[in-house]
């Protein structure tokens, strides 16, 4: 399966509600009973699994989710600030304000208080809170849930578990168990599912990584006045983490990976699964898809022509080596950019860079394949033959090497070679378990430790 | 077409004082054609060497041979197996591919290549029908599609035998696989002899690849809605492939290597010609 992102979503305005203190709560405005059933499900959820508490939030539609998008911005703003008034949303699009009722800003500002009862700056509303807490078994439950955090990190909890909450539900909860999305596709995020080269289905964008992405905007390490993401590494890990699985399993989400790499500039990481969603999205499998997709008007893909496509590839790469000249694998990903540009001696230069016979296997197996192509292309066929072979020792059952060698020689006018190369080709096995060709998987190999990545990012908040 | 037979004329010199005996040798190419004639889409036939002319790079040819139905066929099924092909679909192509083999005669050969992202033989070029039949029975879809290298390798099995090689290629996806380029198997196609028709089912997508090396090979592109008459499809093609004539001339007054410009007509009649476009020599 593979998806693509093409935009961003841009949400209506509302005007401003005022609120001054603490009062009474609206247990019956739906609203914020989702978003109190929310909080509840942050903080009961077991990281790295589909309990209920992610299943209960997965079935959630596309437009309360949205909502739910909003309304936790606004709460960890006021979980930073109590006293704060006006909620005015800055995203892709213009500013716009957000209009509550007095209570509903009363509820909010209750919540917010116990969620950020770790701020020294709130004490005082904090003891208030407590007191209301005391009455309310749900506050209870839920300040009880907040004190259980680590006491210097306390009011990031619900940043962190909230992120991973969705972060679960996006990963773990399948499609199919999922509430309906009920948001119109003219927004200007679309998702685009291809199935074996066929557009499938266009939805509006996904909301989960969103409000993953949102929630650790405001995450403020200890001793820090103001949030500031780009100094906590669990941040910069989820990134990591998420970026791989995103490529693991061909979802190209550019806007994840753009604000990852805005908030984390210098992490070689980033920089080069950045490459690697432009290296896919020039390869001919999403290119030939792009040019069938059918899109609603006025809707243009962000995906452009191959060769731009691998030429920002090349310099997210390239700035991959400059923050760590050792990442193997971004150069041998540079190595393919520059080939499929043609820039074919520079390929060959930097691909003889990452050889390494003691290295990766896997690694090794796309090095002397692109190699041999990089070979072939500079009119030295021998050369060319040699790391397709050395390939396919490398990997016995893999079909792309012995594919390469029959087309290598038969091009040559050596049928006969040609033809003995093809028939080890029909002597495979023909069963894929019992085959193993890298190739097929080459644009989702950069995200082989996804899980693991996941796992630790997961390990500090499981339960005990 | 443009399978070479290489010819190694050794003439005897006179014998050297030294005493010893030098040799050389000539190479001429026999160049072959695969042409299908029709007037108002009928076919035409009882055409004769003396009805055709032949340029091969702009320069007139003398055509030598021109045979009809009498070359055993070695046909390829190539189809594509990858996961949107399934339910009716799948058996609608197991049926087309039954009903094709069902067509041929005695003495041609068969065999069939599959592609998901895996390329697999299903039957090398044979004429037990029976077997090939056995295994058109055994196909499922799934996976990505490997249409280019599938299409290489089919048109490696065409060529692997002596005979007049037809590759018929079926698949309702783009490529999402392969190892090799287009530009490839395209590079190759205009030196192999093998003519190759397809059929795609209809999509936003353009089959651009099918398109074009169904046309560097002389072959036909369809283009269908849907597979319930994809046996029709497939019995058609093998008509008109039967139908058609094998031209054969010795290439003389051009360059032996690179590419050549083939141009087929009929003489004094305004029949539509198809046929390659031209070869790579050489190969």
């Amino acid at each position: 399966m593979l998806r693509v992102i093409v935009a961003v979503v841009c949400l209506a305005a509302a005007p401003l509600a005022r609120a001054q203190s603490l009062s009474a709560a609206l247990p019956d405005d739906r609203r914020i009973v989702r978003l109190e059933q929310w909080l509840h499900a942050v903080y009961e959820h077991d990281p790295g699994t589909a309990d209920r508490h992610a299943s209960f939030i997965a079935l959630w539609k596309g437009s309360d989710l949205e909502k739910l998008l909003l309304d936790t911005e606004v709460l960890a703003r006021v979980m930073r600030n109590p006293k704060l008034r006006q909620f005015t949303i800055k995203r892709d699009g213009p500013a716009f304000e957000i209009r509550y009722t007095r209570g509903q800003v009363d509820r909010l500002r209750i919540l917010g208080t116990i969620l950020g009862c770790g701020v020294p700056a709130s004490n005082l509303l904090c003891g208030e809170a407590v007191l209301l807490a005391a009455r309310e078994p749900d506050l209870k439950r839920l300040l009880t849930a907040v004190q259980a955090e680590p006491p210097d990190d306390m009011d990031n909890g619900v940043l962190r578990r909230g992120a991973l909450l969705h972060t679960d539900i996006a990963v773990l909860v399948p499609e199919s168990e999922r509430g309906p999305d009920d948001r119109p596709v003219n927004a200007t995020s679309i998702l685009i599912e291809f199935n074996d080269g066929q557009q499938r289905a266009l939805t509006a964008g996904p909301l989960h990584w969103a409000i993953a992405r949102m929630l650790l905007d405001a995450v403020k390490p200890a001793g820090l006045e103001r949030p500031a993401p780009e100094r906590d590494e669990m941040v910069r890990h989820w990134y990591q983490a998420t970026a791989s699985w995103l490529l693991a399993n061909e979802h190209f989400e550019e806007t994840h990976f753009d604000r990852g790499r805005e908030i984390f500039p210098d992490d070689a990481l980033l920089q080069f699964f950045s490459g690697t969603v432009h290296e896919a999205q020039a390869g001919p499998r999403v290119q030939t898809m792009i040019r069938g997709a059918t899109l609603p008007s006025g809707v243009t893909l962000g995906v452009k022509s191959a060769r731009a496509e691998f030429r920002q590839a090349e310099g997210f790469f390239r700035r991959a080596l400059e923050l760590d000249p050792r990442m193997t694998e971004a150069r041998l990903r540079l190595g393919h950019a520059l080939l499929m540009q043609e820039h074919y001696a520079d390929a060959a230069t930097e691909l003889r860079k990452t050889l390494d016979p003691a290295g990766d296997p896997l690694l090794q197996f796309y090095t002397v394949m692109f190699l041999g192509a990089a070979e072939e292309a500079l009119g030295k066929p021998a050369e060319a033959a040699e790391w397709y072979s050395s390939a396919s020792k490398l990997y016995p059952t893999s079909q792309s090497p012995r594919v390469a060698l029959s087309a290598l020689a038969r091009r040559r006018g050596d049928r006969d070679g040609a033809w003995r190369s093809m028939q080890q080709v029909f002597a495979l096995p023909n069963d894929e378990r019992d085959r193993d060709d890298p190739w097929w998987t080459y644009t989702q190999q950069q995200g082989r430790a996804a899980d693991l990545m996941l796992e630790n990012v997961r390990l500090p908040f499981l339960r005990k | 077409m443009t399978r070479r037979l290489l010819v190694f004329a050794l003439a005897a010199l006179p014998i050297a004082a030294t005493g010893q005996q030098a040799s050389f040798s000539a190479k001429v190419e026999a160049i072959r054609v695969d042409v299908l004639v029709t007037e108002n889409n009928q076919p035409v036939l009882g055409l004769g060497p003396s009805d055709f002319e032949v340029f091969d790079n702009g320069v007139p040819q003398k055509v030598e041979l021109v045979s009809f139905e009498q070359i055993p066929l070695n046909i390829v099924l190539a189809l594509d197996m990858s996961g949107s092909v399934d339910g009716e679909r799948l058996d609608n192509l197991r049926g087309a591919g039954v009903s094709l083999v069902g067509a041929l005669k005695e003495e041609d050969h068969v065999g069939l290549v599959t592609f998901s992202h895996l390329v697999t033989l299903g039957s090398g070029l044979t004429d037990d029908f029976t077997a090939v039949r056995r295994a058109l029975e055994r196909i499922n879809g799934e996976g990505g599609t490997a249409l280019i290298d599938g299409a290489y390798a089919a048109m490696s099995l065409g060529e692997s035998d002596p005979g007049r090689p037809l590759l018929i290629v079926f698949s309702d996806g783009v490529d999402t696989s392969s190892w090799l380029p287009a530009d490839s198997v395209l590079d190759i196609a205009k030196r192999s002899d093998v003519v190759v028709y397809a059929v795609a089912t209809e999509s936003r997508t353009k089959p651009e690849f099918l398109r074009d090396l169904t046309s560097l090979t002389g072959g036909r592109l369809y283009e269908v809605e849907k597979t319930a008459n994809l046996g029709a499809i497939f019995f058609k093609v093998l008509q008109e492939f039967r139908q058609r004539y094998l031209v054969s001339y010795t290439a003389t007054g051009v360059e032996q290597r690179g590419w050549h410009r083939l141009e087929v007509r009929i003489k004094s009649r305004r029949a539509n010609v198809q046929a390659r476009p031209g070869y790579l020599s050489g190969s």
